[in-house]
């Protein structure tokens, strides 16, 4: 059996309890990476000091029938592998410090090329978080840019839904293998994304999702990325390391700016006072990737709100000025509640407005 | 001697005929009582002896036998005390019995010979009075409640003496047998909606709910107007029917709520059982099936404040009653059916720590998953009986500048009587009351929508994220703010009115 630099790497990934740096010291030690295959104990022993265990089940499992099992469960399962040494693997992810040998995809739509850009913040996101990531995403998908993110709950799930919700393209990045869904919750989600995206994990189909293996993870999605946004990120999250691996990389970090009060907010709003780009509309985002692509907006919204009767400009208006409660508004217009609701469902559907929880309604830009 | 007086008794709601038999024959002296009595009436015999000394008269030292016939059917209750002391009475030839052969007695008794009050007195006196009876021997305090049934002569009594001497014709008691009259007197210092500011949107659902007969589910944070809202819902329903009076007053009487002053319930109902209430205590039970909250918030508003904190199974119970409007209890003594037609109103925070979603100020700390959880303590099948969901937040006091003041719950109340008398007129053949109970075809049949309704609520559909259930909720709220307004079809107006009533925040999927 001839086994080439890919499939070496792919079978190396899937002995048990490997990591990227075992991969790389054998890639280091031997010439060239497909000798592991034919190389004598010693040499493998030698390469891997203080990893015995590992260098015992490399040697252990240098048989055709393991890799031939590999390769059958990835194509039962449509997944792709992408090794650094195929052409497919991804430029921008090459280019980082440690870029993965090996990531596996999955999805229906696999595109690395068109411009990319990840949304990351807590899973404890506040309503205001949610819908930032949300009208952000979706924004951006209109500009035909992709949008990556950890598949996490909380803010993740909704860059992902806005993008999915603006016809856009989406990149789910797991932190486990992609046999199975992560959280379970987001199974719908990630159903969604393979059928009009893709997943990809670093890790081989049955790898659980291991509490070190998500800090790894934002190093793909920083790198798989032209700019990184912080929406909502505490003082301590991942999203934070996300950051600090997309200034590691050279990518731009832009940050939602929002109220110092909170505590979900003092991340990105520190990363603003160190230096991070400060996002208040998408133009901030759009003016930098134009350097690097064509930028077209794929369909423009009709800007003169001719479709609006008097009564329902006044209320939006309203809305318009600050984010408002319906009781406000019934106090403010003196509209009875009779008749401002009929009037909020028309601006809603028309996609002028959003409600939030609490009867809060927000304008749409 | 053999002496025969009539009683009855009740289980669940039902009346069985009751007759006192009493044999006193030579032998020794001991006293039996038979025909399945249960722990209450076996232990009358002593009370009995005791009252029957304590009143003067003469206990007879012989064999007494006490008989409760039919034997074949279970007794249970304290009225039996009256009827089988005027028995033994009766027997020994202390007393006359002739006229007594179509008298209802009922009474419990204390060792001094005082007649107490006992439970379930009307639902008795109006059964017995459509089989016939038109005599009865009450206790004093259950006068209020007996005076209700018309056609019916009343004696109440005070103490085993006087019934004693009433029946020897040597001090004749008063009797009564006026017919009543029924006046609603509204109680003043219910809580009226004039005192509630702010809260527009949730007074206008609350509005609704009570036109229609929807159930509300009101999210928001602590301190923002559910509970004061919800207060104040009896004071927008109708005002009851005799009728209803007279079926809220029968629960009370069984359950024993009934105040001795009052006779009927004037009132709706409210009800606002704690979150720890048990199963049991929501649907009635007991070994002789007690009515519970739901059949005690009967025509009224079933209140539960916390929703997720209360046990599963204690709203999952709540099921049937909301589609059937009645709930039956099955105990190893029978089954036993009590009614429980309500509008339940139910509240709950957005999340465990009650913050979610707030602006400034308190902050929420709670985990998605906390939060799914929290929200995944209602199922489905309950959300699916809740029409109206309205959500709320705190408003600080100083941000409503408006001085008009609200409507008073009497304004409101107007309107919702006209929409109640449009549904009560349009569904007159058919098995529905309210809009609220519609299903299946029925909403395709009264729910019409105009053309542009229609195109409106395709809109919704793809929009808005729709589902088929939301579908016919939404239809049927629709359908009461167009009865609000005297409407026969459903305009676009209504139709975007109700959309509003849905839960379109994401709070709960």
């Amino acid at each position: 059996m001839m086994l080439k630099q890919r499939d070496i790497v792919i079978w190396l990934n899937h002995i048990e309890g490997i990591i990227h740096k075992d991969i790389e010291h054998l890639a280091n030690y031997f010439y060239n990476i497909e000798e592991v295959w034919h190389a004598d104990e010693k040499h493998i022993i030698n390469a891997l000091t203080d990893r015995s265990i590992i260098s015992g089940r490399i040697i252990e499992n240098r048989n055709e029938r393991f890799v031939e099992k590999i390769f059958g469960s990835l194509d039962d399962n449509n997944i792709l592998p992408l090794t650094i040494f195929d052409s497919a693997y991804p430029s921008k992810l090459k280019n980082i410090y440690d870029p993965p040998y090996v990531i596996y995809v999955k999805g229906n739509k696999i595109d690395f090329d068109i411009p990319l850009i990840s949304i990351v913040g807590t899973r404890r996101a506040t309503p205001y978080g949610k819908w930032a990531a949300h009208q952000f995403a979706k924004e951006l998908a209109k500009w035909g840019v992709g949008i990556i993110s950890g598949l996490a709950l909380g803010i993740d799930t909704c860059g992902h839904k806005g993008a999915l919700d603006g016809n856009g393209y989406t990149i789910g990045v797991l932190g486990c293998g992609l046999g199975q869904y992560y959280p379970a919750s987001n199974r719908a989600l990630t159903d969604e994304i393979f059928k009009k995206g893709c997943v990809i994990s670093e890790y081989c189909l049955d790898t659980p999702p291991l509490k070190y293996h998500f800090p790894a993870r934002n190093r793909i999605v920083s790198g798989l990325s032209d700019g990184v946004i912080i929406i909502e990120a505490p003082e301590k999250s991942g999203a934070l390391i996300t950051a600090g691996f997309a200034l590691d990389q050279g990518k731009d970090v832009y940050a939602l700016p929002g109220n110092i009060n909170n505590i979900q907010s003092k991340g990105a709003n520190k990363l603003i006072r160190d230096g991070a780009r400060i996002l208040l509309e998408v133009d901030d985002i759009i003016e930098n990737l134009k350097y690097r692509y064509p930028m077209d907006k794929m369909n423009e919204k009709q800007s003169i709100k001719d479709d609006l009767s008097d009564l329902e400009i006044r209320v939006f208006n309203v809305i318009k000025r600050n984010p408002i409660n319906i009781d406000l508004i019934i106090n403010e217009t003196g509209i009875k509640a009779s008749e401002l609701n009929p009037i909020l469902t028309i601006l809603e559907i028309k996609g002028y407005i959003n409600q939030m929880p609490g009867k809060i309604f927000t304008a749409v830009e | 001697m053999l002496s025969k007086v009539k009683t009855c008794c009740l289980t669940g709601l039902i009346v069985t005929a009751i007759d006192v038999e009493t044999d006193i024959s030579n032998g020794l002296p001991n006293i039996n009582v038979v025909g399945l009595p249960d722990m209450a009436i076996k232990e009358s015999k002593d009370r009995v002896r005791a009252a029957i000394k304590n009143s003067g008269l003469n206990f007879p030292l012989k064999r007494i036998t006490i008989n409760l016939s039919p034997a074949h059917t279970k007794k249970e209750g304290s009225h039996f005390d009256l009827p089988i002391a005027l028995g033994i009475l009766g027997a020994s030839m202390q007393i006359p019995l002739e006229g007594l052969e179509d008298t209802l007695i009922l009474g419990e008794l204390s060792l001094d010979g005082k007649v107490n009050k006992v439970n379930g007195v009307l639902p008795m006196l109006l059964e017995m009075c459509n089989r016939g009876i038109k005599k009865v021997i009450v206790p004093y305090e259950n006068l209020e409640e007996a005076k209700i049934v018309d056609g019916m002569e009343i004696v109440p009594v005070h103490t085993l003496n006087d019934i004693a001497l009433h029946l020897m014709d040597e001090k004749r008691l008063d009797t009564y047998m006026e017919p009543f009259e029924y006046n609603y007197e509204e109680e003043t210092n219910l809580e009226n909606f004039r005192d509630l500011r702010g809260q527009e949107n949730l007074k206008r659902a609350l509005e609704i709910a009570a036109s229609g007969n929807h159930n509300v589910l009101t999210i928001g944070p602590p301190g923002s107007g559910k509970t004061m809202a919800a207060r104040r819902l009896p004071s927008i329903l109708p005002k009851l029917t005799f009728h209803e009076a007279l079926e809220i007053t029968k629960i009370y009487s069984v359950a024993g709520l009934l105040d001795a002053h009052e006779g009927l319930v004037r009132n709706r109902p409210f009800r606002s059982p704690h979150h720890t209430s048990s199963t049991v205590a929501i649907t009635g039970g007991g070994r002789i099936p007690k009515p519970g909250e739901v059949s005690l918030s009967h025509y009224g508003v079933l209140f539960l404040d916390e929703l997720p904190e209360f046990n599963k199974t204690s709203l999952e119970v709540l099921r049937q009653p909301l589609e059937d409007r009645v709930i039956n209890i099955s105990r190893i003594n029978g089954s036993y059916t009590y009614p429980a037609d309500f509008i339940l109103l139910a509240a709950m925070n957005p999340c465990p720590c009650g913050y979610y979603g707030t602006e400034g100020g308190q902050q929420c700390n709670c985990t998605p998953y906390q939060i799914n959880r929290y929200i995944n303590k209602i199922s489905g099948p309950l959300m699916d009986r809740i029409d109206i969901i309205v959500e709320t937040t705190a408003v600080k006091y100083k941000d409503l500048t408006d001085d008009k003041g609200s409507e008073s719950s009497e304004e409101i109340r107007k309107r919702v009587e006209r929409a109640r008398e449009i549904q009560l007129e349009r569904y007159k053949k058919t098995k529905y009351l309210f809009n609220s109970q519609l299903d299946g075809a029925a909403i395709n049949k009264y729910c019409t929508l105009n053309p542009i309704a229609q195109q409106l609520m395709n809109l919704a559909f793809n929009k808005m994220n729709l589902s088929a259930r939301g579908y016919s909720r939404v239809l049927k709220v629709a359908r009461t703010i167009a009865d609000l307004e005297g409407k026969d079809i459903i305009y676009e107006n209504h139709l975007a009115e109700a959309l509003q009533y849905r839960n379109l925040s994401g709070i709960i999927s």
